[in-house]
């Protein structure tokens, strides 16, 4: 004889089963968000004026007045790192959401035109062919040094990745029986791009998009730690290094301190971009990086 | 296997040819005159205009091109305009240190990377996976000049076990040479070690699932040799591709390694040649390193010949 038996409800809030669903996605997405603050909340957070210059308080260690010490010409760091956030966020949203734009109308092109797949993935192999970090290099090098032409050169490094990848993707589904399908039923180009191809290739390139945003940000702060980023006028974690660099071994914290908060920043996007991609798409994993 | 040969030589030389495009371009594109920005700010508008002469920019387009590519397929890649040293001789003064990193490092991630992966497929979803696959996420979001500082804390200053900074040259004695390479080449390695552990471990996850495999520990073999004589062997393509692309990694990473040990190697040379806006040395080493990324990988290619039968026989 079959008892019914009555169905526990779960009674646990909702956020803690996404904790435990996707634990990489919720850090991720925590440590972001709080550097996301820091960032906007720069002006209140910063306890001096970052770029105020006084000499005869240079390289003082960290302290109650001075969080993160001064540097060389007395600035104070803790202020200097919380603006570097600016640079950093806005480098990587900037970079992701250009290359991934570009490199997704290119590779459609790619995936749907046999000609100009054959001349646009010449062109993609051969600049694949240069390392990243050196092409952005030889483009800052011709530029004036800013944040602009430093997101410029990023995304040109960064694009043939996502060409490659959303040709890949087009290409798998192009053949696909769905899409199949839509063509015999007469779906024209447009109705088979933005009904069937563009919402199962959205997937691949919002994962792709966070190790763009990831590899942006390693890139602006290596730019600008040799000499070839933003202006060091403007505070980024970067060129904080940079200026910290000589003075090493007697204070260290100069360059600790803004390249502890890089790499959170960089683990968290690489923790929400793994999230993501084993939440969209399991198979996903060996496709991208 | 020939044709497989040819059609792979044949598909490098487009890729050369925009490598070389995207190289010429780089002083050509740039907004304004090239001279000029060559120049800098303070120049005269004798100095640009003797500058425009000596890199041909008052010639046509076409005629700069191909005069530029004949030089380089000659092997002159042009002139220092800080130092006025033929830059192929730049290099060849430069070259030793780099490479010395370079192959220090491949070792160090190697012999990092590969056992790390076995380890984390043979023990998947376990915790000796867990563990190295957490060390494979801090390996990619670690920038290596912050990891190389860390380590150059931990133990040059804190520990002082080797040196901070600087290069010894091999002539000076091997342990000198080993002593000063050691703390760049590891900072160096571990996103690369990173990269050949998680291509390592999905490689052979999927070979570990296969019936040759049971058959294998069926016979008896020991579960080491089914490891790593039978299925590391079959799982060797993605890896040997991966090694590879890893090579732009390494030149890129380089640049800043040279700058924060003090390496006097071609990273170094590049970043002093931006803070000079010396372009034909700029150029002469991206031409450098895409060339050898182009001719690493063609190795790469080539060598699946040996490592998958399908491509042999195909």
């Amino acid at each position: 004889m079959a008892i019914a038996v009555p169905v526990k409800e779960d009674t646990r809030p909702a956020r803690r089963s996404a904790l435990r669903r996707h634990p990489t996605v919720v850090i991720g997405l925590v440590i972001l968000i709080a550097v996301g603050l820091m960032a906007i909340a720069a002006p209140w957070l910063a306890t001096l004026d970052p770029t105020a210059l006084s000499p005869a308080k240079r390289l003082r260690p960290p302290s109650a007045e001075f969080w993160f010490g001064t540097d060389m010409m007395g600035r104070d760091v803790w202020s200097r790192t919380v603006y570097g956030a600016r640079v950093s966020v806005i480098t990587g949203l900037s970079v992701a959401a250009l290359a991934t734009t570009v490199g997704m109308v290119l590779g459609l092109l790619a995936g749907f035109d046999r000609t100009i797949d054959a001349i646009l993935m010449r062109i993609m192999d051969g600049l694949m062919a240069i390392p990243a970090i050196l092409l952005a290099i030889a483009l800052m090098a011709l530029t004036r040094a800013s944040l602009s032409n430093v997101i410029i050169a990023i995304v040109v490094a960064e694009v043939p990745r996502v060409v490659r990848l959303a040709r890949g993707v087009v290409l798998t589904l192009r053949d696909a029986t769905f899409v199949e399908a839509a063509t015999a039923s007469g779906t024209g180009f447009f109705g088979l791009l933005f009904r069937h191809i563009l919402p199962n290739a959205v997937a691949p390139l919002v994962v792709q998009s966070t190790y763009i945003a990831a590899s942006a940000m390693i890139t602006e702060a290596i730019l600008s730690f040799i000499g070839a980023g933003v202006p060091s006028s403007t505070p980024s974690w970067g060129n904080i290094m940079a200026e910290g660099r000589t003075v090493f071994q007697i204070a260290p914290q100069l360059v600790l301190f803004p390249g502890l908060c890089l790499s959170a920043t960089v683990l968290a996007v690489n923790m929400l971009g793994d999230g993501l991609r084993d939440m969209l798409d399991p198979r996903l994993a060996r496709r991208v990086k | 296997m020939l044709g497989y040969v040819l059609r792979r030589l044949v598909a490098t030389i487009p890729v050369v040819i925009v490598v070389a495009v995207v190289v010429f371009s780089l002083t050509r594109l740039s907004p304004g005159d090239p001279a000029a920005v060559i120049a800098g700010e303070n120049a005269t508008t004798e100095q640009i205009a003797q500058i425009r002469n000596r890199l041909g920019l008052d010639q046509p387009l076409l005629v700069q091109f191909g005069r530029w590519s004949w030089n380089i397929i000659h092997g002159d890649l042009g002139v220092s305009i800080f130092t006025n040293t033929p830059v192929a001789s730049l290099i060849v003064q430069r070259i030793g240190p780099t490479l010395s990193l370079a192959v220090v490092t491949v070792i160090f991630a190697l012999l990092l990377g590969i056992p790390a992966g076995v380890l984390a497929a043979v023990f998947a979803r376990r915790l000796p996976d867990r563990m190295v696959m957490l060390v494979a996420v801090a390996g990619f979001s670690i920038p290596i000049f912050v990891l190389a500082y860390l380590l150059i804390l931990g133990f040059a200053i804190s520990w002082p076990l080797l040196p901070v900074q600087g290069y010894a040259p091999l002539a000076q004695g091997f342990l000198p040479w080993l002593s000063k390479l050691i703390l760049p080449s590891l900072a160096l390695a571990l996103v690369y070690a990173a990269l050949i552990a998680r291509t390592t471990r999905a490689a052979l996850l999927d070979v570990l699932a296969e019936d040759y495999i049971r058959t294998a520990k069926a016979k008896g073999l020991l579960p080491r040799e089914v490891v790593w004589l039978h299925a590391l062997k079959a799982a060797s393509v993605p890896i040997v591709t991966v090694v590879g692309i890893g090579i732009a990694l390494l030149v890129g990473g380089a640049v800043v390694i040279e700058t924060v040990f003090a390496i006097p190697g071609l990273g170094r040379l590049t970043v002093d040649a931006i803070a000079r806006r010396d372009f034909p040395v700029i150029q002469g080493v991206i031409l450098l390193f895409s060339g050898v990324y182009v001719l690493i990988n063609l190795v790469i290619d080539l060598s699946y010949t040996w490592l998958d039968p399908r491509v042999r026989f195909a």
